[in-house]
């Protein structure tokens, strides 16, 4: 429907196909797979043909001319997905106004950005580049899969994955705009009230698109509603064809959305950080609201105080779809570690714990018929590790993305860089690891004044 | 003819002294080219010929042409002619706009989000013919290289406005256009602190203008057709600007330096299906068959990365690595040059037309840059053609431009040797068919016949620059004789005097360049000062911070 207006005027809906990312064909012999939905399979082979999974077996058969991977003594696990990433953009936040529901991070992918290649390190397959959280309704995101090496940008992004939106609750946007340049929203409940707002145009939009398509019809001198692609996009969420990701953190905020999405008749949305929700998880799960949290991540700003390193466990043990994500491009490769650490804090099974970092989070990215497990029909999304990935001693040896193979350890050049600029300092590739989240980058706050 | 008789009335019209227009004009206006070879197009050549040009035209090309008495012959026996050359795009003429606040001064913005258009960077509406300035140091530069016509187009925002094609030569900015509109000019520059702040907020607002102009120039159609019943249309003059590009009669011209942004403009382009123009690209070599799959148009960049040499960072480098690491550092940046320099040789391998823009060349790097191309594998007829027939093609010239043959338009360039031969000069260009005159040493032409009548500037200068961070104190030094100046500049920022180049001086007027290295990267600043007895003024313009004002008074003797 958002681009029932292009095609509208233009009629281009041809020459929207998509350009093709490349896919490939392997076996993985002989392995420990960890195949998420269906329990451990020891010595187990993994076909995979054209990037899809065609075969889990032992001793099977090849088409000649396969490449052939041996995962003896390996394990074998599916691609990890990272549910909240801001990696591989050249702009994050579009942080100008408290409502920018008109932008998509899918046209800010920089291909050439090195943190791909080191989440690839990490066994990440996938990330949910997100817009920040300097706006109370960020732009949209895009579900990326690492395939490093390529340069068009469009081939990083994951085809087919569902639409998705940021929204961002609390100190954030208050701070951004209210305390920035005093506008709505100061307060939590300005933020409520932006965000009603918007819904509501966008509402009043989409109903006055519906009316002139009738009325055009009969009527020639019939005009269409001023085109706004905020509204366009915010009427794709009233329909559920955008899934809302809201970063969030107090209890109390999340009970407020989850009214909102209620009285606007929005059924799909899963909370980011949602620090405090540990203290309203049985009314996550019973809205049928998921959850992506860090591990153990708290207390860099007043509203993240109230934190704990059981949220992921107890949000598991009460029926919440939860993720762990890392928001962060260091922290993204060790995701797997991220995971272990709810069984030393909450008791969680091996099964429960890599589900946090595969499956689930491709449930709250809408692509979990196609990744998050492996299974025959899926993605050829993989990662081989030596030793259990929830082990201390865990390192991924190769990273595998359709069925192509993105990081082997073993072909692991000091300087995997795409392009360095000629005319700049010669530099050795230098790793910082950042003390603070990337969710107010591009914003120059104004507090002060 | 026209032009002559609208000067004459207007002069009238105005009272003012008809004399004093003409007096400068050549006597005659037809002139001699004998025993030339004569590039008539790429790869077409025709030797000891004569060439006869009259009235602004190439009036026959040919060994028995008869030449008029009134003929003016030009020293050129034993040269070389080539089509003026075309800049596919570039700022020819259109001087930079003033630096604006930035820092601690920068005013604080109310309104982040709802920008006027201007502020945003929004003027599709502007005609590039408003900013030109004839005095334009630029223009007289271009055509000491061989630069007859440029397709110039303003210089600010994400959407400047419209660009025209221009002859480099002219006393006023009417007298220099060629044909107006032919653009519709956009580049990857956000609005500071206000939205579209970002390439995010950039990409949807485009998408948005270009879809509501859709529906405006519709709702338009429709009221025209009969408005009866019709609820009338607003006039919105930025709108209003993208209906020839909606129409498909005028090209989206979108500056692209990196593939980034290059398959930025192309997912445009496929969205909303307007003809592109991939404009100043630079860092292309992936991408041909994507180039080719769009069916957009492309201008490479002549821009290269820096040649080794002066290379201080690399110095820095080497203290603090390994030498396995500094060399396998070096390897990759002569790599990664090579591929900025073989980018052209690979767009012609790939079967894909070009032209050049030269909106981010420094002239001085203009022949090295080329011939670096070409040494790389560039054919020459496909560079001579890159800055001749495939502009004019382009630009829907080809009728009166573009090639050297009877009845184009006597843009010329005239070298005494092989242009893409190192040791070439360009020794005399024709534009309209006036004939302008190369000093062979300088670089600079207008330079040194300026110098002989121009004020008086050796001495000690001390110069005070209004930088956004405040003003700053420098001291240039100027010695030596007219036509041959040289100087230094000491600034604040920098611990020994810098070297300054190109030094013009035409009466009043004193301009150079110096290069500055901040942080590893080079940047290049023209000073554009007018002396007054023992004062100084004028500006320092970078392409980074636009122009920063400059005043100062002379101390004393050079050093």
């Amino acid at each position: 429907m958002k681009n029932s207006i292009i095609f509208l005027f233009l009629g281009l809906a041809a020459l929207l196909l998509p350009a093709q990312a490349p896919k490939g064909s392997v076996i993985v012999r002989n392995g420990t797979v960890l195949t998420i939905t269906q329990g451990i399979k020891e010595k187990t082979d993994v076909l995979i043909v054209d990037g899809k999974i065609k075969q889990i077996g032992t001793g099977l058969k090849a088409p000649a001319g396969t490449p052939e991977i041996d995962a003896t003594g390996m394990y074998v696990m599916p691609g990890i997905i990272d549910a909240h990433s801001h990696l591989g953009l050249d702009a994050i936040n579009e942080g100008t106004q408290p409502v920018t529901a008109e932008v998509s991070t899918g046209d800010a992918i920089n291909p050439f950005d090195i943190a791909i290649y080191h989440a690839l390190a990490g066994g990440v397959t996938i990330s949910h580049a997100m817009h920040g959280s300097a706006n109370a309704i960020g732009g949209e995101c895009e579900t990326i899969k690492h395939r490093y090496g390529e340069t068009n940008p469009s081939l990083l992004k994951m085809e087919g994955a569902p639409r998705t939106i940021k929204f961002a609750l609390g100190e954030n946007p208050i701070r951004v705009h209210g305390i920035g340049t005093q506008i709505q929203p100061r307060t939590r409940m300005g933020v409520e009230m932006v965000i009603r707002n918007a819904l509501s145009e966008a509402k009043n939009y989409d109903a006055a698109l519906q009316k002139y398509q009738a009325e055009k019809k009969t009527n020639p001198a019939a005009l269409p509603p001023t085109y706004n692609r905020q509204h366009e996009t915010l009427a794709g969420v009233l329909r559920g064809e955008v899934l809302i990701h809201c970063h969030s953190y107090r209890a109390d905020e999340i009970l407020m959305l989850m009214n909102v999405c209620k009285d606007f008749g929005i059924k799909k949305i899963c909370f980011q950080h949602v620090n405090e929700g540990f203290k309203v998880a049985p009314e996550l799960a019973q809205f049928g609201a998921s959850a992506s949290v860090f591990s153990d991540w708290w207390a860099y700003k007043f509203e993240v105080y109230y934190s704990t390193a059981y949220n992921a466990s107890i949000l598991t043990r009460n029926g919440v779809v939860t993720s762990i994500n890392s928001d962060d491009d260091e922290l993204t490769r060790h995701l797997y570690h991220e995971a272990a650490k709810t069984q030393r804090y909450g008791g969680l099974t091996d099964d429960e714990a890599l589900r946090l970092i595969t499956l689930n989070p491709a449930i709250q990215l809408g692509i979990e018929n196609r990744t998050g497990s492996i299974e025959t029909g899926k993605d050829g999304d993989l990662v081989i590790f030596k030793n259990h990935p929830l082990s201390v001693y865990a390192i991924p040896q190769m990273t595998l993305i359709d069925g192509i193979v993105r990081f082997d350890v073993n072909k692991n050049p000091d300087d995997m860089r795409l392009l360095i600029n000629p005319d700049e300092k010669l530099l050795p590739l230098i790793y910082r690891r950042d003390q603070d989240d990337h969710c107010l980058d591009d914003i120059q706050l104004n507090e002060n004044k | 003819m026209i032009r002559t008789f609208l000067r004459l009335s207007l002069a009238l019209l105005w009272g003012l002294p008809v004399q004093g227009l003409f007096a400068q004009k050549p006597v005659t206006h037809t002139y001699v080219l004998q025993h030339v070879t004569v590039v008539t197009a790429p790869g077409k050549t025709i030797p000891n010929t004569t060439v006869l040009i009259k009235n602004g035209l190439i009036a026959g090309i040919g060994p028995n042409l008869r030449i008029p008495g009134e003929a003016q012959r030009i020293e050129a026996d034993s040269m070389y002619v080539y089509a003026g050359f075309i800049e596919g795009l570039s700022h020819t003429g259109i001087p930079r706009p003033k630096a604006e606040e930035r820092g601690g001064n920068a005013p604080r913005i109310e309104n982040p989000g709802e920008p006027t258009y201007e502020q945003a960077g929004i003027t599709p509406n502007v005609q590039v013919r408003s900013l030109i300035d004839p005095s334009e140091a630029s223009i007289a530069n271009l055509r000491g290289l061989g630069f007859t016509a440029a397709h110039v187009v303003p210089r600010s925002g994400m959407m400047p406005g419209s660009g025209a094609v221009v002859l480099l030569g002219g006393k006023t900015s009417d007298e220099m256009i060629l044909r107006d509109q032919v653009s519709f000019f956009s580049q990857f520059t956000p609005a500071r602190r206000m939205y579209p702040a970002t390439v995010l907020g950039l990409m949807a607002k485009w998408r948005e203008m270009y879809l509501q102009s859709g529906q405006a120039q519709a709702h338009m159609q429709l009221w025209q057709k009969n408005p009866a019943g019709v609820q009338r249309p607003a006039y919105d003059r930025m709108l209003e600007a993208f209906f020839p590009v909606l129409d498909k009669k005028t090209a989206v011209y979108f500056k692209a330096q990196t593939s980034i942004e290059a398959y930025r403009a192309l997912t445009l382009q496929k969205e909303l299906g307007f003809p592109l123009v991939l404009s100043e690209l630079r860092e292309g070599w992936d991408m041909a068959p994507d180039l080719k799959a769009s069916g957009a148009s492309v201008l490479l960049s002549l821009n290269l990365p820096a040649q080794e040499k002066k290379d201080e960072g690399k110095k820095a480098a080497a203290d603090s690595l390994k030498s396995s690491e500094k060399a396998a550092l070096e390897k990759k940046a002569a790599d990664v040059r090579a591929k900025y320099i073989g980018q052209a040789a690979g767009f012609q391998q790939a079967g894909i037309p070009f032209a050049f823009s030269t909106l981010e060349l420094r002239d001085k790097d203009f022949r090295s840059n080329l011939l670096a191309m070409i040494e790389a594998g560039l054919h020459p007829d496909t560079a001579l053609a890159a800055l001749t027939t495939r502009p004019a093609r382009l630009l829907g010239l080809s009728t009166v431009m573009g090639t050297a043959e009877k009845g184009k338009m006597a843009n010329l360039v005239i070298s005494d040797k092989p242009y893409f031969d190192k040791e070439a000069k360009v020794r005399f260009v024709f534009v309209d068919g006036e004939v302008f005159r190369m000093e062979t040493q300088a670089k600079a032409p207008a330079a040194a016949e300026g110098d002989k009548k121009g004020a008086k500037v050796a001495g000690k200068w001390d110069l005070t620059i209004e930088s956004p961070q405040g003003a700053t104190s420098s001291t240039l030094n100027l010695s030596g004789e007219p036509g041959s100046y040289k100087g230094n500049i000491l600034l604040e920022i920098a611990p020994q005097p810098i070297d300054i180049e190109n030094i013009v001086v035409s009466e009043n007027q004193l301009n150079f360049s110096f290069s500055l290295n901040i942080d590893g990267e080079t940047v290049e600043i023209q000073a554009r000062l007018t002396v007054n007895g023992e004062s100084i003024e004028g500006v320092m313009a970078t392409d980074a911070f636009g122009e920063l004002p400059a005043k100062g008074t002379r101390i004393g003797n050079p050093d």
